[in-house]
């Protein structure tokens, strides 16, 4: 009976433990895929911004007014992904699947853009001619609540 | 019982084993799950350290460029420090992390890199460039050993095209203070390193600020079908919205078998000028009726008749051999305004300077002793690049003057000719004719004058006295006579002989003299015979001691020994033989010592060769090491300018009004007369080095169009003009003016043509039809000094750990 009772206690307490781990990890890992997708997303965006092209931060020495808006837009919306990029820019493969699959992962994020002339602080602070400070803000949610992410890069009109 | 005695502790040993399972799964979540967390966060700041250490590269690019085409001081590491964002220091130990560069060695190689203890470098401040809230990068901005005048290299100046070499290092500047701080625990996350070769202006096969006409309707791009050669094989760039006409339309892009008009990039920055000519167009850039002033899919490389428009790539490579992809939007590339570096190099290093700048004499010619810089003070009549062979005969020039090849062997004489002449007057006997009276028959013409037409009188051209204005000049009153001797002479312009030759010696005064102000009119004359008998005029010829006005434009030379020695012989500068010329012409040189006839340059010298500015008469020789590094500054126009290039130049022509010689910030015009070759290389051929680069920098750079040039270069078996240049009219155009009522001629430039404005070669069907090919080894090897467009080619980039 002593046996039994002892042992029912240790499983009750190795229980207790488990499913504490197991809190501990889902909240300890919440969010971290969607982190992961959110910083690949911010790269490959930031990849177009800074590249060359249409999608580049600035279009003949002005900003590119694609990127004017200043608030958050969803990534992939009912109209597609937001403008000016294409599901092509995010997709590397025709593959319906993961096609679908990018559209599931990219609804739950919004983004937001911010692109002006990199302020050199100084003293005294100055604009540097052809330098821009791009910033890509990415939010989304997860079981910790809203959660923004903020990639800056430097853009350099050729 | 038995079987329960048997089981007894069954249960306890279950619980145990599961406990351990239990715990063997929590002790690996908490194992697994930081770790996973802290692959995320790794991956997320790995990120921002990447852009962190490419936003350092872009950084140091955004300011070199900044300070290489903006004003004052160009050289980035001799800028005074208060307000840059980047210091100029020492570095000790350019092998430490996270610089890492090596070797420390430095193997002779030209556009090769070492890093000994001690180089300077650019350093970027704390804090200057920041990403974000914390992230930042520290940059190092080295000097290539062969490319700047900067302190690493004693202030020289080299040919090649400056490089650098970046590293960036991120780092997360967790206590605000700007700096790694590695004692507060931060580090460098992650290294950019990038080698960059600087680009110039040379090398745009075709360059335009601006179009000609400002509404731009006008003024395009035109291409036809059936060319057998790319209209411009090298980039082209165009501030403003370029415009293509494609009058053909389907005929043009249904053609195969010729090459596409744009053999390079087209790059341009937009609109300049109202109307907008790309803001309708797929691609930017502008299409005659195709978007517009019309909206017809025929004139146009891409598809559709309203958004969304869609490119087809055949068409788009029929226009351009890189397809699309051939064009470009970049920002705008600013002309530059300030050409302090040209003029230092002209005027060459302080040591080697004949004169200080400040205290030079207008129309005179100095060359540095040290880098043999060439500066004019004076506008220039010509300013010719010939090629002797060793006995000081020109290679290149006819006996009419004319650019006849580029030869493969000779020495480079760069021979300038002042515009402004000199006046003098000298005492002389000179013949003349008295009248007086005479009896008996006589026949003599009558020529009677209208200013009218009239029956029986023919018109003819006089130069009519309007006017007079005074002028200060030397007077000459000669005192005595010297003999010397001259030996045969070589070839040079015109074939030289001896004599015996009389210098006469003279005392001076400066006197004032009237000069009539004249011009050209039309008279109408006839000239009848009348004949007679008793008194009647007649002449006789006598002489009479007079003051006689004598005009000469001032020539000096540079005379470049490379490949031997090479005689220079007196009558090079003499349009006639020393046989036909008079005494007081002859040109005595006046070396160091005795007087001397016949120079021998040896072989690596330079010999400086200049006319007095009194009579002429008398030429003065100063032999030095080395030969010219390559730019010649002249502060006024150039009338003529013509020749076969050796060696890199850059021939500047600054304003004749500019106040600081050392820093012009205006232009003046240049005129090129006839071909302008590459030495070594067969007209119409494309150079195989970039050894003789020849740059051109002027406010206008006019084409001359006399009937006797057209008529050269404008049957189908004459061969065209060639110009092997960078021809850069930074104000104004590259044109024509007023061409000559002949048939147009061919010309073909083999390099670029930059301008400010579009300038017309061809002005009321007259003029010359032009075609750019282009030479590469202007973008690698561009003339000296040529200014510098603010971009770079990244020749090497890799980001490590740091």
């Amino acid at each position: 009976m002593v046996e039994i009772l002892v042992a029912m206690v240790l499983l009750a307490t190795g229980v207790i433990f488990a499913l504490s781990a197991i809190s501990y990890a889902t909240k300890a890992t919440a969010g971290t895929t969607q982190s992961t997708e959110a910083t690949a997303y911010a790269r490959k965006i930031l990849e177009l911004m800074l590249g060359s092209g249409p999608k580049s931060a600035c279009l003949s020495a002005g900003i590119n007014p694609a990127y004017t808006s200043g608030v958050f837009q969803p990534l992939y919306g009912p109209d597609g992904v937001v403008p000016p990029f294409q599901e092509a820019d995010f997709t590397i493969t025709s593959d319906p699947a993961e096609a679908a699959q990018f559209r599931e992962s990219a609804r739950q994020f919004e983004v937001k853009f911010w692109v002006r002339q990199y302020l050199d602080p100084g003293p005294p602070p100055s604009p540097m001619l052809g330098l821009y400070a791009v910033d890509v803000q990415l939010r989304w949610r997860d079981r910790l609540g809203v959660r923004v992410s903020s990639f800056p890069g430097l853009y350099r009109q050729e | 019982m038995k079987r329960g005695r048997g089981y007894r502790g069954f249960v306890l040993a279950a619980v145990f084993f599961i406990m351990v399972v239990i715990i063997l799964l929590i002790a690996s979540l908490f194992r697994l799950v930081p770790q996973e967390v802290r692959w995320t966060g790794d991956h997320r700041r790995e990120t921002f350290a990447y852009y962190a250490c490419t936003g350092g590269i872009k950084h140091a690019l955004a300011y070199l460029r900044q300070v290489r085409t903006g004003t004052g001081q160009t050289d980035p590491y001799l800028r005074p420090a208060s307000n840059e964002p980047y210091e100029s220091v020492t570095e000790s130990s350019p092998s430490r992390s996270p610089l890492r560069l090596l070797p420390p060695v430095d193997n002779g190689q030209p556009l090769d890199t070492y890093f000994p203890s001690g180089i300077p470098v650019l350093h970027s401040k704390p804090g200057r460039i920041r990403l974000g809230d914390d992230w930042n990068a520290e940059v190092w901005i080295f000097p290539d050993k062969n490319t700047l005048p900067h302190p690493f290299m004693a202030g020289k100046t080299s040919k090649l095209p400056p490089c650098y070499i970046i590293v960036s290092a991120a780092f997360r500047d967790t206590n605000g203070n700007g700096i790694c701080d590695t004692s507060s625990g931060e580090n460098y996350a992650l290294r950019a390193e990038s080698s960059l070769v600087e680009h110039t202006f040379a090398r745009y096969a075709y360059f335009v600020d601006r179009w000609k006409d400002e509404g731009a309707n006008t003024t395009v791009f035109r291409v036809k079908t059936g060319s057998p050669n790319p209209i411009f094989a090298g980039p082209v760039h165009s501030n403003d919205t370029p415009v293509i006409d494609v009058p053909e339309g389907l005929a043009f892009w249904g053609q195969t078998g010729f090459p596409a008009p744009f053999g390079g990039e087209l790059s341009f920055s937009g609109d300049v000028f109202a109307p907008t000519k790309g803001i309708t167009s797929f691609d930017g850039v502008g299409y005659f009726k195709g978007n517009f002033l019309g909206n017809a899919e025929d004139f146009r490389p891409y598809r559709g008749s309203s958004e969304p428009y869609r490119a087809d790539e055949d068409r788009y490579k029929k226009l351009f051999s890189k397809g699309q992809a051939a064009i470009q939007r970049t920002s705008r590339l600013e002309l530059p305004n300030d050409w302090a570096r040209l003029a230092a190099a002209a005027w060459g290093d302080n040591a080697g300077r004949e004169v200080a700048v400040e205290s030079a004499q207008p129309d005179q010619v100095y060359v540095n002793t040290s880098d043999l810089g060439i500066v004019s003070t004076g506008a220039l009549r010509e300013l010719r690049l010939d090629v002797v062979d060793n006995n000081g005969h020109s290679t290149v020039f006819n006996s009419q003057m004319q650019v006849t090849n580029a030869p493969n062997s000779g020495h480079q004489v760069v021979n300038l000719q002042q515009l402004n002449e000199i006046t003098f007057l000298r005492q002389e006997t000179v013949p003349t004719t008295e009248t007086y009276t005479a009896t008996g028959p006589y026949t003599v013409d009558q020529t009677l004058t209208s200013d009218t037409p009239l029956d029986g009188y023919s018109p003819e051209l006089y130069e009519a006295t309007i006017g007079s204005t005074t002028r200060e000049v030397i007077r000459y009153v000669q005192t005595g006579v010297s003999t010397i001797v001259d030996p045969p002479g070589g070839g040079g312009p015109a074939s030289g002989g001896g004599g015996t030759i009389s210098i006469p010696l003279y005392t001076t005064a400066t006197v004032t003299i009237s000069v009539p102000q004249t011009e050209m009119r039309t008279r109408y004359v006839q000239v009848t015979t009348i004949s007679g008998d008793g008194p009647h005029d007649e002449t006789r010829a006598t002489t009479v001691v007079e003051d006689v006005t004598h005009h000469y434009a001032p020539q000096d030379a540079v005379v470049a020994a490379v490949d031997g020695p090479v005689r220079f012989p007196v009558n090079y500068f003499l349009p006639t033989t020393t046989t036909t010329s008079t005494s007081n012409e002859f040109p005595v040189f006046e070396g160091s010592g005795a007087p001397v006839l016949d120079i021998t340059v040896p072989q690596g010298k330079s010999l400086i060769v200049k006319q007095d500015r009194q009579t002429g008469g008398t030429f003065s020789v100063k032999m030095v090491d080395g030969v010219p590094k390559g730019v010649i500054g002249v502060f006024g126009q150039v009338d003529s300018l013509r020749g076969v290039n050796r060696g890199s130049k850059t021939i500047f022509a600054a304003s004749a009004s500019t106040a600081d010689r050392l820093r012009p910030t205006s232009l003046a015009n240049v005129t090129v007369t006839d071909h302008l070759l590459h030495y070594a290389t067969a007209p119409g051929a494309l150079p195989t080095n970039g050894d003789h680069a020849l740059g051109v920098i002027a406010a206008n750079i006019t084409m001359a169009s006399t009937s006797d040039l057209l008529n050269l270069h404008n049957t189908p078996a004459s061969p065209p003009l060639y110009l092997y240049a960078a021809l850069f009219a930074a104000e104004g155009s590259f044109q024509v003016i007023a061409p000559a009522t002949v048939p147009r001629g061919e010309l073909r430039v083999v390099g670029g043509v930059l301008q400010k404005v579009v300038g017309p070669l061809i002005a009321g069907g007259r003029g010359w039809n032009s075609q750019y090919l282009y030479d590469n080894y202007l973008n690698i090897n561009p003339p000296p000094i040529f200014p510098p467009d603010g971009r770079f080619d990244v020749t090497f980039y890799r980001i490590t750990g740091p």
